[in-house]
């Protein structure tokens, strides 16, 4: 077999599993399942012998030409109808065949051909056309035998056209007289009907099989009309390689036909998907921005807790004066938001503000149980996949599972917000502390208060040497100063802390922006759905290759 | 016939067309409901309506397999070359009538074989075309024919070419007598035999004719091979006749055709049949199948309309369901009803306080609306419950009813695509072309219009206070006191406050929002008995998603089913009421 048939049926194989939300295409795997495993029974059966089964109404004479074939009585035969009443198999000795119930005569000297004469197609005994039915299914190579009267019977050709392109076929014309024949309309017929006849003889089968019987009357050649030539056709010219042809041309025509089925489901499909995808994007999108406004104006709106987080983070990097002094302001000012964490009564009213600045400001992680996601957004995730569910069953897909999605979205949406308080924005507020106490910044703040202190001693020391003791006014009034001086400088400093924590929740939105608006934030199921449908799909995409 | 089962007839056939004209827009439909009914209308048709006309002569009609010889058997019949006769199957394609000059006449006017076209036959050929209209009826004049018989020549029954079938089909309920020309190939065949025994079950006289048959032992096989026949079409001692394969023809269409098993040759014999009793014969057998068969389509159709009913019903089942998923919040219209109650059973002193609280409740409540929204900013980040606000509500609710309308719409979808096709057509379009948004839209007006508290809820919540009211003495006093309590308390806080603070306007602020205060505290705290005590809520929840789904009928189901509503109702009503009334009429006459 060619590799581009193995792969296609390889291909047909993996799509007649298919159980997934596609409804057209699971309509469609009985006949499909059906079409591969008789595509794999005859690829195990591709061996030298051809299976030929002789069809055709009552009494057209299918058993006498098998006999005349054979020069000898196989088959029954009879002027009262039906006759044949189970298939019988004229076949080489030593063919391995397994049909249980049929007939076997196993003398047949026709190398490699296996000859089945059916039960007829249109009696009113029903079980004969039933027989027949399984006769073609195993057959290679269809002999319709007719008459004039039944070359046009509905119920021959109702059995014929679903094998059109599956079997090879030939016609035979089987009690030809000298009057006109009927080949001329039949073929006519037969080819506005989409069948293809690779040969047609005109036989006389009874005269031939009188000629050869002892005790026959004897029949000028001529009588028999083309039985030679038929003769000829199935002893001599159905070689090995034209009988591999044959099958193979057989299996090619039942692929191509089953491809055709899968890529016309395909076709219309196809332009379902992309619709689909687009809307969930859409939806993404529409979801993506709810949560960033929902995000934004919540948690990214309260700049006391930015200033909150970087003003912890300043009070642990301190130092010099006016850093100390900063730890100090910073471990009162905190004392509210701290002391419930140290007394566990407290522990059960933690707001969540408090917990956000921890997540800003300290590496505990988020707990388990803090859900960024409100009510609101889980009823809008809810529409927007509801909304999703109906477009889908309009294209014909089952619907996927309702309110599966939420928990993957919930867990998406925290790892994202999670992702980026831990991540940039922790960063930032780190930033703004650095920036606060890095050593310039603290030599710079520190220089004021120490050099009037300096000034200060300078100016005891300097009375002291001549002689003058300062009294207790000089000492209030310097210490006036400098708390005034501190407390400038802390004001100052605390402006900036405030200052660089507004910059640092501003940059910060805008990454919580990138964040939500990647793509990919919610509908992973439906996504993960349309992705599966488009490779199902390119699947049978390629069958159109092979079969090209 | 009487004048009565005629009139009768026609009553039926009439009342049929208006049936077939008023399930013209739903084709798929009537063609299904029509199905296996081709054998009784083309009784009605072509021999129970026409029987008047054709009186008094014998319509025979050389029926069988393709290419088994019809037209010969005919051409003999009629001792010349008539029909053409060909080598190939399924030649002829339309009827051919031969009779002799009065009857030709007859048949040309119509009278022989209504509800065909009759044509006369110009040229041979004629007959082997397609290309006329299926009810052709082509006839020529053979005077050779006597008064009391026609011959007809028919298509097959059994090629590929399906047109041929009907045709013959028409013609076998119009036919009196058949013969059935049979070959020793085609005798058993399915399609020939379903076709003469369906003809001898409804009265005709069916002949058979062996054609091709081989004389040897004097046609010992052709005998045996009619037995068959006769056997399989539950025919008794029919006369046969035969056809030797060696039997001249070409230059001689005189010869009589043999009897095989009969008093004379075939022609003879249609001349000898006794006219009258054959034709009450098969008109009698034809009006009783007739009458049976009708009789089944138009109980068909009672159990076709249960079937459309239980699918409407199980629709509206489908949007009940839905409409129960409906979760209303109450807002506070309904939480207010049981603080309505016992505002109006407050002693004299409550009943003032209350009254002054309202007043001035009237009178702060946009500042106090301000105020909330306020709280409600901090509430939100602090705690991500957002306590509900009438619009936020309508939202809600909003959004609930997109949902339930969109999920009910698509649960329709695969389920309308599984119906039977001829059903599913009827929905199909309406709901590939349903603007779900707008739907919805309808819906949302619908259900959330008006008060959200409808009178009769109303009415029942104070029937049920009531009587709550009457039965519990003690935990009445419980109630009331509850509410005096809450009623005077800041009140009681408030004026002493007042007295000795002091200052402009103090006292007077505090004596007005100390009822204010009570008049607030008693509505939160009777609006959570209402819910508790009394399960207000879950009556009205029902009364909202009742009116959830009577607008769920109107805006979806009726638009979605009208087509299917409007055959039911076509069904139900009077095309199959006029067809039962005439039925019955006709069925008197058995």
């Amino acid at each position: 077999m060619p590799e581009a048939f193995v792969r296609s049926l390889r291909t047909l194989e993996a799509l007649a599993g298919y159980a997934g939300p596609w409804k057209a295409l699971r309509d469609e795997l009985p006949l499909l399942q059906a079409r591969v495993e008789e595509l794999k029974a005859r690829e195990k059966r591709l061996d030298g012998v051809l299976v030929v089964a002789l069809v055709g109404g009552s009494g057209v004479g299918k058993s006498t030409l098998l006999n005349a074939i054979a020069g000898d009585t196989i088959a029954e035969t009879s002027e009262m109808r039906p006759c044949t009443r189970v298939p019988v198999v004229y076949h080489p000795p030593g063919t391995r065949l397994q049909w249980e119930g049929w007939k076997c005569v196993s003398r047949s000297a026709l190398e490699n051909l296996v000859l089945i004469d059916t039960p007829d197609s249109d009696t009113i005994v029903h079980e004969h056309r039933d027989r027949t039915q399984q006769v073609l299914v195993e057959c290679d190579l269809i002999l319709i035998c007719a008459t004039a009267e039944k070359y046009l019977d509905e119920a021959t050709w109702s059995l014929l056209r679903p094998l059109q392109g599956q079997r090879a076929m030939v016609c035979v014309e089987t009690k030809a007289t000298p009057q006109d024949g009927i080949k001329e309309d039949w073929l006519r017929r037969l080819a506005a009907n989409g069948f293809e006849i690779n040969h047609y003889f005109r036989v006389n089968a009874l005269k031939w099989l009188d000629a050869r019987l002892p005790g026959g009357r004897s029949a000028a050649v001529e009588e028999t009309y083309d039985f030679p030539k038929l003769d000829h056709y199935l002893r001599h010219e159905l070689s090995r390689e034209r009988i591999l042809r044959i099958k193979r041309s057989n299996a090619a025509g039942l692929l191509v036909r089953a491809a055709e089925r899968l890529l016309e489901i395909n076709a219309t499909a196809r332009a379902t998907f992309d619709t689909l995808d687009e809307e969930i994007a859409q939806a993404d999108k529409a979801i993506a921005r709810e949560c960033f406004e929902h995000v934004r104006a919540r948690l990214f709106a309260e700049t006391h807790l930015w200033a909150f987080a970087v003003g912890r983070e300043t009070s642990l990097r301190a130092k010099g004066i006016i850093g100390a002094t900063w730890r100090l302001i910073e471990a009162v000012r905190s004392l509210p938001v701290r002391l419930p964490g140290w007394l566990p009564w407290f522990g059960l009213n933690q707001s969540s503000g408090k917990r956000t600045a921890d997540l800003l400001g300290t590496d505990v992680l988020v707990d388990g149980d803090l859900h960024l996601i409100s009510d609101l957004i889980a009823a809008s995730y809810r529409s927007h996949q509801s909304e999703l569910a109906y477009h889908a069953a309009r294209a014909g897909l089952d619907s996927p599972q309702l309110d599966a999605g939420l928990n993957a979205f919930d867990d998406e949406l925290n790892a994202r917000l999670v992702r980026v308080i831990t991540g940039p924005a922790r960063e930032r507020v780190q930033r703004a502390a650095r920036y606060l106490t890095n050593w310039p910044v603290t030599v710079l703040f520190d220089a004021l208060p120490l050099a009037f202190l300096l000034y200060s001693a300078y100016i005891i020391l300097f009375e002291y040497w001549k002689g003058i003791i300062l009294g207790g006014g000089f000492i209030i009034h310097s210490a006036t100063v400098f708390f005034i001086i501190l407390g400038a400088e802390l004001f100052l400093y605390s402006f900036l802390a405030r200052a660089l924590a507004w910059v640092a929740r501003r940059r910060s939105v805008q990454d919580l922006r990138a964040a939500l608006y990647a793509p990919g934030l919610s509908f992973k199921a439906e996504r993960k759905m349309v992705e599966d449908l488009r490779a199902v799909s390119e699947k049978i995409e390629s069958l159109q290759s092979l079969i090209d | 016939m009487d004048e009565t089962l005629g009139n009768a007839l026609v009553e039926f056939h009439r009342a049929l067309e208006g049936f077939q004209r008023s399930f013209e827009p739903f084709p798929l439909i009537a063609a299904h409901l029509l199905e296996h009914t081709g054998g009784w209308r083309k009784q009605l048709a072509f021999k129970l309506l026409p029987h008047l006309g054709g009186n008094g002569c014998l319509i025979a009609a050389v029926a069988g397999g393709t290419n088994t010889g019809k037209s010969t058997v005919f051409n003999l019949l009629l001792g010349e070359d008539v029909s053409p006769v060909r080598t190939t199957a399924a030649a002829t394609c339309r009827p051919l009538l031969a009779a002799n000059a009065l009857r030709a006449e007859q048949g040309l006017a119509g009278e022989l074989l209504a509800n065909l076209v009759p044509q006369p036959l110009e040229s041979a050929e004629e007959v082997l075309s397609q290309e006329a209209p299926e009810a052709t009826l082509y006839i020529i004049e053979k005077n050779s024919l006597p008064d009391r018989l026609v011959l007809l020549d028919i298509p097959d029954v059994d090629s590929i070419v399906l047109d041929n079938w009907e045709v013959a089909r028409n013609i076998q309920a119009a036919g009196d007598v058949l013969i059935a020309v049979l070959t020793g190939e085609k005798y058993k065949d399915e399609k020939v035999v379903s076709f003469f025994r369906a003809a001898a079950a409804s009265g005709r006289v069916v002949l058979p004719l062996m054609n091709k048959a081989n004389p040897g032992r004097e046609f010992a096989v052709a005998r045996a091979q009619v037995q068959d026949f006769c056997t399989d079409t539950g025919l008794i001692d029919a006369p046969s006749f035969v056809i030797a394969h060696d039997f001249a023809l070409a230059d001689d269409f005189a010869r009589p055709i043999p009897a095989l098993n009969a008093p004379a040759d075939l022609r003879s014999y249609l001349e000898s049949l006794d006219v009258e009793p054959i034709k009450r014969h098969v008109f009698q057998q034809s009006l009783q199948d007739f009458v049976s068969q009708s009789g089944d389509f138009i109980a068909r159709l009672a159990e076709q309309s249960g079937e459309l009913d239980g699918l409407l019903r199980d629709m509206s089942q489908r949007a009940g369901h839905y409409a129960a998923k409906y979760d209303p919040e109450p807002d506070a219209s309904v939480g207010k009803l049981l603080h309505t109650f016992i505002r109006s059973k407050r002693g004299p002193l409550s009943r003032t306080l209350g009254q002054i609280g309202a007043i001035t409740n009237a009178v702060v409540a946009p500042v106090g609306r301000m105020a909330s929204r306020a709280i409600r900013g901090r509430l939100l980040m602090e705690t991500g419950n957002v306590p509900a606000e009438e619009r936020d509500i309508r939202a809600h609710h909003e959004q609930q009813i997109i949902m339930q309308t969109r999920d009910l719409v698509r649960e329709f979808i695969p389920y309308v695509r599984a119906l039977p096709k001829p059903v599913a057509a009827l929905i199909e379009p309406a709901l590939d072309v349903i603007d779900i948004d707008g739907t919805a839209q309808s819906i949302i007006d619908e259900t959330l219009r008006g008060d959200s508290v409808s009178d009769s809820f109303r009415a029942h919540a104070e029937a049920k206070l009531e009587e709550w009211w009457s039965d519990h003495k003690v935990r009445r006093q419980v109630l009331i006191e509850i509410d005096a309590l809450l009623m005077f308390t800041p009140t009681a806080i408030a004026l002493p406050l007042a007295m000795f603070t002091g200052g402009v306007g103090v006292p007077e602020v505090m004596a007005l929002g100390g009822p204010l205060a009570g008049e607030f505290f008693s509505r939160i705290m009777e609006q959570q008995f209402a819910d508790q005590w009394f399960d207000l809520l879950a009556p009205w929840r029902k009364e909202q998603q009742a009116r959830l789904q009577t607008s769920f009928e109107n805006n979806l189901i009726i638009p979605l089913m009208g087509d299917m509503a409007e055959v039911k109702r076509m069904l139900d009503g009077e095309p199959t009421a006029a067809l039962r009334r005439s039925h019955e009429a006709c069925q008197k006459h058995l």
